[in-house]
């Protein structure tokens, strides 16, 4: 709908439209100009400071009134706005619109205010080394940490604006001389084809992007630059949404959620070490209840005998089996995990004593569980907190409980055809087109020095090529 | 291949540590000690175990576990299963019987220790342990076998080693024997196992000797040495001998690696030769022990001391016709053919010993005495 040149027609096409919203402010200011913002978007000192000190000293009497105004305003950013679809886009923004009598062509201008809350410390990705600072829910202000952190020609951004009602700009970075441009137009194309009526937070998009589905998680959801930044000089592709704090990385391999951030800032062999304590931590979360009902209930062989005859007294009395026992005190736990994440600090102390107190000693007293068991779940529920993305740690509960259930049927024999079915899972994701457990199989060598292991940095001298095409990372000026 | 069908819960088995096997007017006695007892203590969340004893008679083997099953209120697990104690009746009339149901059977791992048990009834031997074995961690009836082994007359025999000796040519098997020191109250309740028992302890005595499924003597505890010396089954010997001037002090001397190699010159003349090295532990002789000469006497002592053992234990099985050496094995695998007279071989033994440290002393006390003054 095209804006027309008389500015009265203009204004009660606009109050139409929008019908009389409290925070809509029009202010005419004489016969040629007027201009329009909403009050909760607008910043009012903006539009005092700059749109009033520009206006009035304009000299009305002359030609070219719309030229001269454009060229004379105070604000650093000045579009054209010709049709009113636009128009209202600009003024949810939080700019002015000004309209000029006699022009059918309307300036919008920016007076944002800033709504949101600045840059914080990141909350749920901990460290103890490291930059602290976190995205926010600012456009800008994310791809402004971004920027000075790769300060480089190629880091190319492009954006869209995706959804019909939110038009919430998406941004997608990219090093142009780093990561492969076939995958790039891929995630391009998907992103242009979503057809939704408005995204709300990165989780909205995902689904989008990913076309085959799999249970372990396969884009990276992070809040810190610093790993955003690195996962960008790998050659992966980063997309950053309006109003959300949380950053996609695309691809994300089974690698990636094992590492934290933390490890590029720690001595190497020290990282080492901890990463095979998380590789122990993830066999221990969804192999460990699975595999004691397995062998107290099918092949008692397998325990040493003093083991064995301290079970069975420990058993004895306990009215369930222990395949049950174990499935209903993993439910519990994972109901503890569920409510402690929505639990106000004020009742905090209080509902964590109950929890315990429940499940720990009355429940052994009360003779419905078995020591031994709440020993068992207790280890492998806390061991599945060792990883801080939450999407690996669902989907790790997922596992958990497939494989006890085959142990709790089948035995020994349930639980190696569960591992297998597990690993066989793994091996088969792929997320556009590189295969989930790489490094490891298929092997690459170079990536495989920062994967399980981690060597010191001055050895690690070329970029793993299976996600980027200018592979010398180091030491060489004439990168080419 | 396991399935739904072999869903056991750990309470619904009894778990079965030991077994002993007695003689009862022609027919079996099988006492069976079962670990995880019902408990009579109502607060069964600690570790201590109930051990009880059930036994079942019948004409075979498993007539006898068909009765002992009957008896318990539990389903019988036997994969973990400890030692079998066999008494000596049994084994000189009805050894085969036995030896063959439990090589059989598909449950248990064929790694338990059997002994014999010589004066009394195996089922007294497994009352005497159950009560040690309320404190499953600690494996009494384990312990009671392996720690014996520093003994020198003693030894521990798997089934499988058993069977493999037995199953070989030209080859016979032994076995320790359990005996029983003290009085034993035949008590008819296993609740009053609970009375202190201090007066009844469990020994291990020297070895048994088999001959063709059969039990054919015992042997004392010097024959017992030399026997394991030449079957490289001994761990330390600890001789005694007096001082050469004063016939009332002794001196004694540890020998720890004890190697014997066995070595056929034709089919009736063998010559086996033993090295070893060991240490003075005590003495209270008048010896200047930094004196080579002095320590070379004492080795040949030692020496001769061994090599009488040896001899007494070769004795002991020509006198008995069996050959636990092993003579006739070594001779098939040589010559292809077992005709041999093991009663008139011609064994040539030479021993030699090395004293490599006296402890940490250097000379005796009274030695180290006298330099003072």
């Amino acid at each position: 709908m095209k804006l027309s040149t008389n500015n009265k027609i203009n204004i009660k096409k606009l109050e139409h439209i929008n019908g009389k919203s409290p925070d809509l402010v029009i202010r005419t200011l004489n016969k040629k100009i007027s201009y329009a913002f909403f009050e909760s978007v607008s910043s009012d000192n903006k539009i005092s400071d700059f749109l009033n000190k520009a206006l009035i000293n304009i000299n009305f009497y002359f030609d070219n009134v719309y030229n001269r105004i454009k060229n004379n305003l105070y604000n650093s950013k000045v579009k054209e706005v010709t049709n009113f679809k636009d128009l209202y886009y600009y003024l949810e923004s939080g700019f002015t619109i000004i309209f000029i009598n006699g022009f059918s062509k309307a300036l919008a201008v920016e007076t944002r205010e800033t709504l949101d809350r600045g840059i914080t410390d990141v909350k749920s990705e901990m460290g103890i080394k490291g930059p602290r600072d976190s995205f926010t829910e600012n456009f800008n202000k994310n791809l402004g940490l971004i920027r000075k952190r790769i300060k480089d020609e190629n880091l190319k951004v492009c954006e869209y604006l995706i959804g019909r009602r939110s038009k919430t700009k998406v941004g997608l970075l990219y090093i142009e001389d780093i990561a492969f441009i076939d995958n790039v137009n891929k995630i391009k194309e998907k992103l242009s084809k979503i057809n939704i009526d408005a995204i709300l937070d990165t989780g909205y998009i995902r689904d989008f992007l990913i076309e085959k589905k799999s249970i372990f998680p396969t884009i990276i959801n992070s809040e810190r630059p610093d790993l955003v930044c690195a996962s960008l000089l790998e050659g992966k592709i980063a997309i950053i949404v309006e109003n959300t704090p949380y950053v996609l990385v695309i691809p994300g391999l089974l690698n990636n959620f094992i590492h934290s951030s933390e490890d590029s800032y720690q001595k190497a062999i020290h990282v080492t070490f901890t990463r095979f304590l998380r590789l122990i931590a993830l066999l221990i979360t969804i192999l460990v209840p699975a595999f004691y009902v397995a062998i107290t209930t099918f092949n008692q062989e397998v325990i040493p005998d003093t083991l064995l005859i301290s079970l069975a007294i420990q058993r004895s009395g306990v009215p369930f089996p222990t395949s049950f026992a174990v499935f209903i005190l993993m439910i519990t736990f994972e109901l503890l995990r569920e409510s402690d994440i929505r639990l106000p600090e004020k009742m905090g102390t209080s509902i964590s004593i109950v929890g315990a107190l429940v499940l720990g000693d009355a429940a052994v007293n009360a003779g419905i569980v078995s020591p031994i068991v709440v020993i068992v779940v207790a280890i492998s529920s806390i061991t599945s907190l060792l990883f801080t993305d939450t999407d690996l740690i669902n989907a790790l509960r997922f596992w958990k409980f497939f494989v006890l259930l085959f142990s709790a049927s089948m035995g020994l024999i349930g639980f190696v055809i569960a591992s297998l079915i597990l690993v066989t899972n793994l091996c088969s994701i792929e997320v556009i087109g590189v295969p989930y457990l790489t490094p490891f199989s298929p092997i690459n060598l170079d990536a495989l020095k920062d994967s399980l292991f981690m060597v010191s940095r001055n050895k690690m001298k070329k970029r793993a090529d299976y996600l980027a095409k200018n592979i010398i990372r180091i030491g060489d000026k004439n990168e080419k | 291949m396991t399935g739904c069908y072999n869903y056991n819960e750990l309470n619904d088995i009894a778990i079965i540590s030991g077994l002993g096997i007695d003689m009862d007017n022609n027919n079996l006695k099988i006492s069976a000690l079962v670990a995880n007892g019902q408990s009579l203590n109502s607060n069964s969340k600690e570790g201590n175990a109930q051990p009880t004893l059930i036994t079942g008679t019948g004409k075979n083997f498993t007539e006898a576990i068909k009765d002992i099953e009957s008896k318990s209120a539990r389903e019988l697990y036997i994969g973990h299963l400890n030692i079998v104690i066999i008494n000596e009746k049994v084994a000189y009339e009805r050894l085969f019987d036995i030896i063959d149901p439990l090589f059989r059977d598909p449950e248990t791992l064929k790694k338990y220790y059997i002994i014999l048990s010589k004066g009394t009834t195996s089922e007294n031997i497994l009352k005497t342990l159950s009560p040690l074995e309320t404190l499953p961690a600690e494996n009494t009836s384990l312990n009671i076998v392996t720690s014996k082994k520093n003994l020198g007359y003693s030894n521990e025999v798997f089934l499988s080693t058993f069977i493999y000796k037995i199953l070989n040519k030209g080859l016979e098997p032994v076995l320790p024997t359990i005996i029983l020191e003290g009085n034993i109250e035949e008590a008819d309740n296993i609740d009053d196992l609970k009375a202190s028992k201090v007066d009844t302890t469990l020994k291990m005595d020297s070895l048994a000797l088999f001959k063709d499924y059969k039990l054919v003597g015992f042997a004392t505890h010097d024959e017992s040495k030399g026997i394991n010396i030449i079957n490289n089954e001994i761990n330390t010997l600890t001789i005694t001998n007096s001082c050469y001037k004063n016939k009332d002090k002794y001196i004694v001397t540890q020998i720890d690696d004890i190697e014997s190699k066995i070595k056929i010159i034709n089919k009736n003349k063998i010559e086996i030769t033993v090295k070893s090295s060991g240490s003075i532990n005590e003495t209270n002789c008048n010896l200047d022990l930094q004196n080579d000469d002095v320590i070379k006497k004492i080795n040949d002592t030692v020496k001769n001391n061994i090599k009488d053992i040896i001899y007494k234990g070769i004795n002991k099985g020509k006198e008995l016709d069996t050959d636990i050496f092993g003579f006739g094995n070594k001779i098939y695998k040589k010559y292809r053919k077992l005709d041999y007279d093991f009663k008139n071989l011609d064994i040539d033994v030479k021993t030699d010993v090395e004293l490599k440290t006296k402890g940490s002393l250097e000379t005796t006390l009274k030695e180290a005495n006298n330099e003072n003054k």
